[in-house]
């Protein structure tokens, strides 16, 4: 039986079981990894999971099976499985397929799948990774490799519906990460890592420009001292820049809303942050990792401006919490076959301003340039944001020497407003993108 | 549910092809594992159930080792072929050709570890729902300005096998089961959360008694009690850490960096340092998967080697490492029953089981009363540790001032930094409390989640960074 025809069986044995209405998803992953150290492959990986996921609805009450064995009988078992558990369930009036009117393909070729994907092999990661390798170890000063990995693979989905849906998606990954340790003159140890993620292979940072940023990373560590404690401006650098983007798209989670477990569930419509701030997804770019021509539930994909100039503009939303918060879903529902949809960004944009990057650097008298933030500080329902971090110190507009062991804490209300300079340096890295911005208010401990 | 063998489609005789096919590149060890495992969910939102699932997932996975290299694939079709292919493709790691003669595998006899007294899974999930109910019920009875309450049941029971070139075949059903009680309070514009839960290796009857309503009220007195904390002090201070959950602790400042695998490479901040000091006196640590019905433990390995317990820092004095068979060979050591992976689809790493210290002379009283100012930190959130340098954090999530030998004011969820060997020998007090946690704790490394327990005592830091903004 073709995985087609499988997903629709899925369906048709759900709704002859029962089910008012049903969904199928299966999905197929098929990749290599390999981890290359001191010049030879020390592991090669392969990969292939295939996974098929029921929802089930009595009316508006829901019951999911899934299974990862594709015989046509282990398919009707689990649909069957998923109509018998929607018993279990609440009546919910929000609950249910998208509307017909959402149901759709972005019109536009998003190009997410590298031709010669299927010809990736062991040799074409290994390859990768040792030029990595070597790139990473020119420097005298880096002393011991971590390692180079490299690998890629396709994936593909296929969901069908009771209402007739049949769509499929293709994608392909492909990554590069290196990790080093350098010694510094007084004889300290530092670590530091470098990674490259791309749907096509022609879009990868170059082998060599990854290792060499890991060992430039690496590097620029040693010599560290502990900060003073106390505010300072802080310059957030892309890289970290996109892990506040992640904080914040969280924040307007449809999920989150409706629970309750944001500090934004009131605040749509509402100036939440500088006029500098615009946040964006977008699932609807050509070649980027996150791109996609419709959602876990089939609803049609679609750019949405979630923080325009500082104003909350929109939530993330599910066809659930759509329902729930009383507005379109974003296409946002996102879905593996063994759980039900959740809500997550596509492609994150936190959109690049007009000024350098060296400029919000050369404007500050005292204060810290973060490159690495750790731990899980953030409450996003109270707001309350403290992480530790590590990066450069700044003073009279120039970076010094390098900061460890410290944290930054604030709160994200304020953090959001306290955006004062975005500068025009865009830097992607996997699903999403963020520039070099600056933040007052923050407080730093050492 | 009666969990079924995943060897059942194999005889014994197939299993030692298999492994002699995974040799036959010039490998010098190889493993076949085997797993089928079934997890059911149900999820109350808004006082109802919101969905309930249920499903399975089986495979196969093939590991060769060459020297310290490692070939590996999986399959998830219970067919000869389809293992024999897998066998084949984790071979290449070597690139010899031989003919290897069939490998004899004898059963072994692992740990009886496990109560589950009541079966997980049951056909009828009906009946559980009322203990999710029962938690909602008490977390809302706790105060008025609870505004939502999420309970989540999950019961899994994971059936693994594993055949070895060293002739071992054993096999392990593991139970477990999750509830978890997660609560928002509002009070004007201020919004807070509080989480509990309870987990273990045992059956339904983990929440027999008030379980549910316990687990529930806990949740509600902490999102209820953060709606007055205020911001936590920025800067070092003495920190009292509060007994059981604060052993992530000990997973991160020292768990992590004894792994082996970052170990023989020279990566830990530990490396090479057995026999040396390395924490305060008053610090022993030790990882311990066979602990009845802990979230942590384990009859078997993923690797086939029994499970056990290792002390790893006596008195403050570095004593070993936590092992996997790669690990073991490579510094020539015997394994210390580590060797763990998420599912059949990844290869084993040294992983922590229930990592605990063991409690010390003071009382808790004592060591809050010696602080003059300070944080006292109950409740965590979770951490991180970069194992190169030793620097790590963790998040309280329920912290407070101490204020002349007094515990007062509810602080805002804080981070604390610090680096693992410094931060071990400012362990200045230890508790006569000892207490090993609620069983909660997911552990990642290298994109693998496994199950794990930590337990601690109240500990005094005398200094360490509190990142808080007042």
């Amino acid at each position: 039986m073709s995985a087609h025809d499988l997903v629709e069986q899925a369906v048709a044995a759900a709704t002859a079981a029962g089910a008012t209405s049903a969904d199928a998803m299966l999905l197929e992953d098929d990749g290599i990894t390999v981890l290359v150290r001191d010049g030879r492959s020390e592991r090669v990986e392969e990969h292939c999971s295939r996974g098929l996921g029921v929802r089930a609805y009595r009316g508006t009450r829901l019951g999911l099976a899934y299974t990862n064995d594709l015989s046509p009988e282990a398919v009707a078992e689990t649909a069957r499985r998923a109509e018998a558990l929607a018993e279990v369930a609440a009546e919910d009036e929000f609950a249910g397929l998208p509307d017909a009117d959402h149901i759709g393909v972005f019109d536009g070729d998003l190009d997410g799948a590298d031709a010669a994907a299927g010809e990736w092999s062991s040799d074409t990661w290994i390859d990768v990774a040792k030029r990595c390798e070597i790139a990473a170890r020119e420097d005298s000063r880096i002393t011991m490799s971590e390692g180079a990995r490299a690998g890629g693979g396709r994936r593909r989905m296929l969901l069908a519906n009771s209402n007739g849906l049949l769509a499929e998606r293709n994608h392909s990954t492909c990554y590069t990460a290196m990790g080093v340790f350098a010694t510094g003159d007084s004889g300290e140890r530092q670590r530091d890592n470098w990674s490259s993620m791309a749907a096509h292979f022609s879009d990868l940072q170059a082998a060599e420009e990854v290792g060499r940023e890991a060992a430039r990373r690496a590097i620029r560590r040693c010599g560290y001292r502990k900060p003073k404690s106390g505010a300072f401006p802080v310059i957030f650098s892309p890289e970290v820049a996109r892990d506040l983007a992640g904080t914040l798209a969280q924040a307007v989670s449809g999920g989150a809303v409706f629970r309750r477990a944001t500090f934004l569930a009131d605040s749509l419509g509402e100036q939440i942050g500088s006029d500098l701030l615009t946040l964006v997804d977008d699932p609807t770019l050509p070649r980027h990792v996150g791109s996609r021509g419709f959602d876990g539930e089939g609803v049609r994909s679609r750019r949405t401006v979630l923080v325009d100039g500082g104003r909350l503009e929109s939530w993330l939303a599910d066809s659930y919490a759509a329902r729930r918060l009383d507005v379109a879903p974003t296409g946002n529902a996102s879905r593996s076959f063994d759980s039900p949809p959740g809500v997550a960004p596509s492609n994150l944009v936190l959109m690049p301003g007009e000024s350098d990057a060296s400029e919000l650097i050369g404007d500050v008298q005292e204060g810290l340039y973060v490159t690495e933030l750790f731990g899980m500080g953030v409450n996003l329902a109270s707001g309350a944001w403290s992480r530790g971090a590590g990066g450069l110190w700044i003073e009279k507009g120039e970076l010094t020497h390098a900061v460890q062991e410290l944290t930054i804490a604030g709160d994200l209300p304020s953090m959001l407003k306290g955006i004062t300079a975005v500068a025009s340096d865009l830097h992607w890295h996997g699903r999403s993108a963020a520039p070099t911005l600056r933040i007052d208010g923050l407080t730093i401990a050492s | 549910m009666t969990p079924r063998s995943p060897l059942r489609h194999f005889d014994q005789e197939f299993v030692g092809r298999a492994l002699a096919e995974a040799l036959s590149r010039g490998g010098d060890y190889a493993d076949v594992f085997f797993e089928e495992t079934s997890e059911s969910k149900l999820t109350l939102e808004d006082s109802k159930i919101r969905s309930a699932s249920i499903g399975s997932v089986a495979g196969i996975g093939v590991r060769v080792l060459a020297g310290d290299r490692t070939g590996y694939a999986y399959t998830e079709q219970p067919t000869p072929e389809a293992v024999l292919h897998a066998a084949r493709t984790a071979a290449s790691i070597a690139d010899d050709n031989r003919d290897v003669a069939p490998i004899s595998v004898a059963p072994g006899s692992p740990r009886d570890l496990y109560r589950a007294e009541v079966p997980l899974i049951g056909a009828t999930p009906k009946e559980r729902v009322v203990f999710l109910e029962r938690a909602d019920a008490a977390a809302r009875a706790v105060d008025p300005r609870i505004q939502k309450v999420t309970v989540s049941l999950t019961e899994e029971v994971r059936a693994v096998a594993v055949a070895s070139s060293d002739g071992v075949l054993v096999e392990d059903v593991q139970p477990m089961i999750m509830f978890r009680v997660g609560c928002i309070a509002e009070d004007g514009s201020i919004r807070t959360r509080g989480t509990s839960g309870d987990g273990a290796r045992r059956g339904l009857e983990l929440l027999d008694g008030d379980a549910p309503e316990r687990i529930g009220r806990l949740a509600g007195e902490q999102a209820v009690r953060n709606l007055t904390a205020k911001s936590a002090p920025a800067g070092s201070f003495p920190v009292v850490l509060g007994n059981a959950y604060s052993g992530v602790l000990l997973h991160e400042a020292v768990g992590h960096g004894l792994e082996a695998d970052f170990n023989h490479k020279g990566f830990s901040r530990y490396s090479g340092q057995i026999g040396e000091r390395v924490a305060s006196e008053l610090v022993t640590v030790i990882d311990d998967g066979t602990i009845a019905s802990e979230r942590g433990s384990i009859n078997v390995d993923d690797e086939g080697n029994t499970s056990g317990s290792s002390v790893l820092i006596e008195n403050g004095i570095l004593r070993g490492y936590l092992h996997d068979k790669l690990s073991a060979r490579i510094m020539n050591v015997a394994a210390t029953g580590n060797g763990r992976r998420e599912s059949y689809s990844c290869m084993p790493m040294p992983r922590m089981t229930n990592t605990f210290m063991p409690g010390g002379p003071h009382t808790a009283e004592e060591i809050i009363a010696s602080v003059d100012r300070g944080v006292y930190a109950v409740q965590f959130g979770g951490g991180q540790v970069e194992i190169g340098k030793g620097d790590f954090v963790f998040a309280a999530t329920e912290a407070y001032l101490i204020e002349d030998g007094k515990v007062t004011a509810p602080l805002r969820d804080v981070t604390l930094i610090g680096n693992g060997p410094e931060v071990m020998s400012k362990v200045t007090m230890a508790g006569n409390d000892y207490r090993i946690s609620e069983g909660m704790w997911t552990c990642g490394k290298d994109g693998q989640s496994v199950p794990v327990g930590v337990g601690m005592p109240t500990v005094k830091i005398s200094s360490i960074t509190v990142g808080g903004t007042a």
